[in-house]
């Protein structure tokens, strides 16, 4: 059928635990979204992979129909999880929290590469280490 | 669901939005600092949308700005945390292109049953009525009354193109009609089609996701076995050797065009063909291939930008 699209939106959520709680309350309803039958949908296909945050880009059409896609956990997630710390640092330019290597930043960008808009590895590389740099985790090796 | 019970303020419903616009390079880090503070980890990303008149090859437009939003209890709490993100980004400004940092208030209301306002009991046409499981609705004598909630697929009765092809539907002689319903997403026309007397419909929808949900609507409005559901490509998957006295087809200019020949040789001679999901600027190009392939202009209605014509193929010659 004709589907024009109204709007494109991500939302990084835990999987399998998707609510009509905030984010996805309001981030879709204003949309017209609805959010039941979202919930129940992306906690269906997440529930396997739960603990990590799972991001989900939602289409929604001008009749708002919806359809979405999974994407890879956010690089941040991965980082924190390479450098073992809970979370970034809060002034990143003076305070480092952590450090991982290049083989690590490698890893990630590597896995997410198909949802990173980079035309080689080494590009997607420079956009890891981009984000660890605001997050105060520093690039060693 | 286990999930955690919200923050004694969103407990009252009350909520404050907070949103800042990035850039393709600093969203990541914007969405970290906010999913660190936000409610539930929970962070919102709404992309610019670049796309063809009709939709077509829509994708994210990455030279727009993004904008990142995430959602805190509006109380004290909220307030405190509000001002570490605050820090926070005035931190990563030093480091990139962020920009500022917007507060509104939302009650709960306002999201969580307001989608619904969006889905009423819909009337179109003279007898077709298109009601969602949480409406009640007393029929009248003839009305036909298509159950229906708005999901993963489209054709929710709301879209222009849906409301013309249930229009022509209720117009020409679909009593006893063998119906091809091509690019049928949520089903809405051929479970129309059922009630309104057709003897057969062949659905056929290319997305799986689509297909189970079309599955689900045929037998919730108890027509599957009117309702021949068929997963495939419009081209390739169209029954051969069955000639349809009515093709709907709601897809759009360019598949209508490619598939041409196979959607005008399925109807049968002095069938009736429905072609919508026409936008204005490629109507004349889909009127030339569908003369050149012997149909006939029968008829036109028109809704904004959107168009859907009615063809007559013409008698062996």
């Amino acid at each position: 059928m004709a589907k024009k699209v109204r709007a494109i939106v991500k939302l990084q959520l835990p999987a399998g635990k998707a609510t009509p709680a905030p984010p996805v309350g309001p981030a879709l309803g204003q949309h017209g979204v609805a959010i039941m039958n979202f919930c129940k949908e992306y906690n269906e296909k997440t529930a396997h992979l739960a603990g990590q945050i799972i991001p989900v880009v939602i289409t929604v059409f001008e009749d708002r129909s919806f359809t979405f896609v999974l994407k890879t956990p956010p690089a941040a997630d991965l980082l924190r999880r390479a450098a073992g710390i809970e979370k970034g640092a809060a002034d990143p330019k003076r305070q480092k929290v952590g450090r991982v290597t290049r083989d690590q930043i490698r890893e990630i960008a590597q896995v997410k590469m198909p949802d990173l808009n980079a035309s080689d590895l080494e590009a997607a590389m420079r956009q890891i280490e981009g984000t660890a740099r605001s997050m105060g985790i520093e690039v060693v090796g | 669901m286990n999930r955690r019970d919200p923050p004694a303020a969103a407990r009252g419903g009350h909520w404050l939005e907070v949103s800042v616009e990035a850039d393709a390079e600093s969203v990541d880090a914007v969405a970290e600092l906010l999913s660190r503070y936000g409610y539930g980890q929970g962070v919102a990303i709404e992309y610019p949308v670049r796309q063809g008149l009709d939709g077509e090859d829509a994708e994210i437009d990455l030279t727009g700005p993004l904008l990142v939003s995430t959602y805190l209890p509006a109380d004290e709490a909220g307030q405190a945390i509000l001002s570490r993100l605050r820090e926070g980004l005035w931190h990563l400004g030093q480091l990139g292109a962020v920009g500022e940092l917007r507060v509104r208030e939302l009650a709960e209301q306002d999201w969580a049953e307001a989608w619904k306002q969006h889905f009423p009991v819909t009337r179109i046409g003279r007898r077709l009525v298109i009601r969602p499981s949480w409406l009640e609705y007393q029929a009248a004598h003839d009305d036909i009354v298509i159950h229906l909630d708005p999901g993963m697929a489209f054709g929710t009765g709301l879209h222009p193109t849906t409301r013309h092809c249930l229009e022509w539907l209720e117009e020409l002689p679909v009593a006893g009609a063998r119906v091809l319903d091509a690019g049928a997403g949520s089903g809405i026309l051929s479970i129309a089609a059922v009630h309104l007397g057709a003897a057969i419909v062949d659905a056929v929808e290319l997305d799986p996701v689509a297909v189970e949900v079309l599955r689900q609507n045929v037998a919730h409005n108890q027509v599957a076995d009117r309702v021949r559901v068929i997963p495939g490509d419009v081209q390739a998957a169209i029954p051969l050797g069955v000639e349809y006295d009515l093709v709907l087809a709601n897809i759009i200019s360019r598949v209508l065009i490619e598939a041409g020949e196979r959607l005008v040789e399925a109807a049968r001679p002095g069938g009736l063909l429905v072609l919508s999901g026409i936008i204005e600027p490629y109507e004349a190009a889909v009127r030339e291939r569908y003369e050149e392939l012997g149909a006939r202009l029968a008829g036109r209605r028109v809704d904004g930008d959107w168009v859907t014509l009615l063809y007559e193929k013409l008698e062996r010659r």
